[in-house]
């Protein structure tokens, strides 16, 4: 058995220690709303953020994330309040929404680094997440004003 | 063009279709696509195929039409909105489940495809939500025990000027589901529109920014095996032969199968299914294209395109106007095959029974 914490609640998954943390999210513990892309860390749909660290779960292997703190999409808020899904909303960011998950979770870790980016930062930071609808005008805007609500106190 | 198909609530429950003339398939619904079941009480009532209203004022339009980014679960519901006037506010989007009554009236399948969504249904969707709606003033009118002429509506209600009676359409929408649909509605005239035409968010993006929203390969069900395929490295090659022992030794690998198109290797997860396939040892018979050269492919094509090729219109004359020009420019484009590369990789869950199977394709 292999124990970590996701989004809060304490689990134990009897899995092989090689298996990718993206398989035992999405297979073994329910959680869909990570995505698997490309398998390869090339894509960014998978990251989900492992002791407040944004990683790429498709290439993290669980024995990894083993005691420690994973935060998923769905333990980002439990009510879209978090500044960042409340940008995202306003922007309508997502079209076909695949990659959006991956997106969201690599903004935060950003904002957390860096509360007031410029759009070279968000550029460099956000690189790695490929959305195939083209959506990267309005992730940069939703960034930008996710980074104000936050500034103001947040969106709650 | 369809014409709109009445669905009574009780048939819409306990069938999932009745398709025109009242023909009823023996497809199955297991469950409505939110995945609850409809609370008998409180509705939704079903109007039509595509109207649902419950007592709860939600206004469902049952979409036929996957949605890929291109915006059609908030584009079908806002064009039957805007016939049905209702509430945007209460306005929600359903998939459709299976049924012939959602067939693309084109391409006469349920298909998604072509750029064709809303041009398609914009005559028998707004249709469907005038219906709707002429429905729920004959409920009314019935109730106030006044003419259907005298009533009219304001956003998610009927209302009788006369009197300044107002009914709600959740209150209204039992009684409304069990009335005859009206042959012939009127639609809008356009120039009255005030959903259509106007920038308005989507519905669907709440669940795109909080992991809720199920794409294909999201589906889960019970005790479901994950399949991986070795491909041919080369298009259209077959297995001369393999060895699956090694694969079939992985941890949770359950099956290791030849199909048409190469080996699938079948296990309880995803990744000891990849795992296996990375033990498979296979000897590949290259078919056809064995010696082919996408470069010497590339010479080909340059070389056919000196050649005169299949007329499709000829208007005027090209050559003498060009051996005439002041300037003539000459360039030569080529363009790689591409994969689409989309982010969900293809993928298929099917749920197969004795009787039926279940299909979702992402």
């Amino acid at each position: 058995m292999i124990k970590l914490n996701v989004n809060g609640r304490d689990r134990a998954v009897d899995v092989a220690g090689d298996t990718p943390l993206l398989w035992v999210l999405r297979e073994t513990l329910g959680l869909t709303g990570t995505k698997f892309g490309c398998g390869m860390a090339l894509c960014g749909a998978c990251t989900v953020h492992l002791d407040g660290e944004a990683v790429r779960s498709c290439v993290t292997p669980v024995r990894r994330a083993e005691g420690k703190k994973v935060v998923t999409i769905e333990g980002l808020s439990t009510d879209l309040r978090h500044p960042l899904q409340v940008a995202w909303v306003e922007a309508d960011v997502p079209q076909c929404g695949y990659c959006q998950s991956g997106q969201i979770m690599a903004a935060a870790v950003l904002l957390r680094e860096t509360p007031r980016p410029t759009d070279a930062d968000i550029d460099d930071a956000m690189c790695g997440n490929l959305c195939r609808c083209g959506t990267y005008a309005r992730i940069r805007k939703a960034i930008h004003a996710a980074a104000s609500l936050a500034a103001k106190g947040g969106a709650k | 063009m369809s014409d709109v198909v009445n669905v009574s609530r009780r048939d819409f429950l306990r069938t999932g279709l009745l398709a025109g003339g009242g023909l009823v398939l023996g497809l199955h619904l297991r469950l409505p696509a939110n995945g609850q079941e409809p609370d008998k009480k409180d509705g939704p009532f079903a109007l039509n195929a595509f109207v649902r209203i419950g007592s709860d004022e939600s206004v469902s339009v049952v979409v036929n039409h996957s949605e890929m980014g291109q915006g059609i679960y908030t584009s079908m519901p806002m064009v039957v909105a805007e016939e049905l006037d209702a509430d945007w506010a209460k306005v929600r989007f359903e998939a459709a489940p299976v049924a012939a009554v959602y067939n693309h009236p084109a391409y006469g399948a349920q298909v998604t495809g072509g750029s064709s969504s809303t041009w398609v249904e914009w005559e028998r969707i707004r249709k469907a939500g005038a219906t709707a709606r002429a429905m729920l003033i004959a409920a009314a009118a019935a109730e106030w025990k006044v003419e259907v002429s005298a009533c009219g509506t304001e956003p998610g209600h009927v209302v009788h000027d006369a009197s300044g009676k107002r009914l709600s359409y959740g209150k209204l929408a039992e009684k409304a589901a069990d009335l005859k649909p009206p042959a012939d509605v009127k639609t809008k005239d356009p120039k009255d529109f005030r959903i259509v035409g106007k920038s308005t968010k989507r519905l669907d993006t709440p669940d795109k920014v909080n992991g809720k929203a199920v794409f294909g390969i999201d589906v889960n069900l019970p005790s479901m095996l994950v399949a991986v395929v070795a491909r041919s490295p080369v298009f259209g090659g077959k297995v001369k032969s393999f060895d699956g022992e090694k694969a079939k030794a992985v941890s949770g690998v359950k099956h290791v199968v030849q199909i048409p198109r190469g080996i699938a290797v079948v296990a309880d997860g995803f990744w000891p299914a990849k795992k296996g396939r990375e033990a498979l040892s296979i000897e590949w018979d290259d078919g056809p294209l064995a010696g082919f050269d996408s470069l010497k492919q590339l010479d080909e094509y340059a070389e056919l395109a000196k050649k005169a090729g299949v007329t499709a219109r000829k208007d005027g004359d090209a050559d003498e106007a060009l051996k005439k020009a002041a300037k003539t420019f000459e360039a030569v484009y080529d363009l790689p095959y591409l994969a689409h590369a989309t982010m969900e990789p293809i993928n298929c869950v099917a749920d197969v029974r004795a009787d039926h199977c279940e299909v979702w394709v992402g």
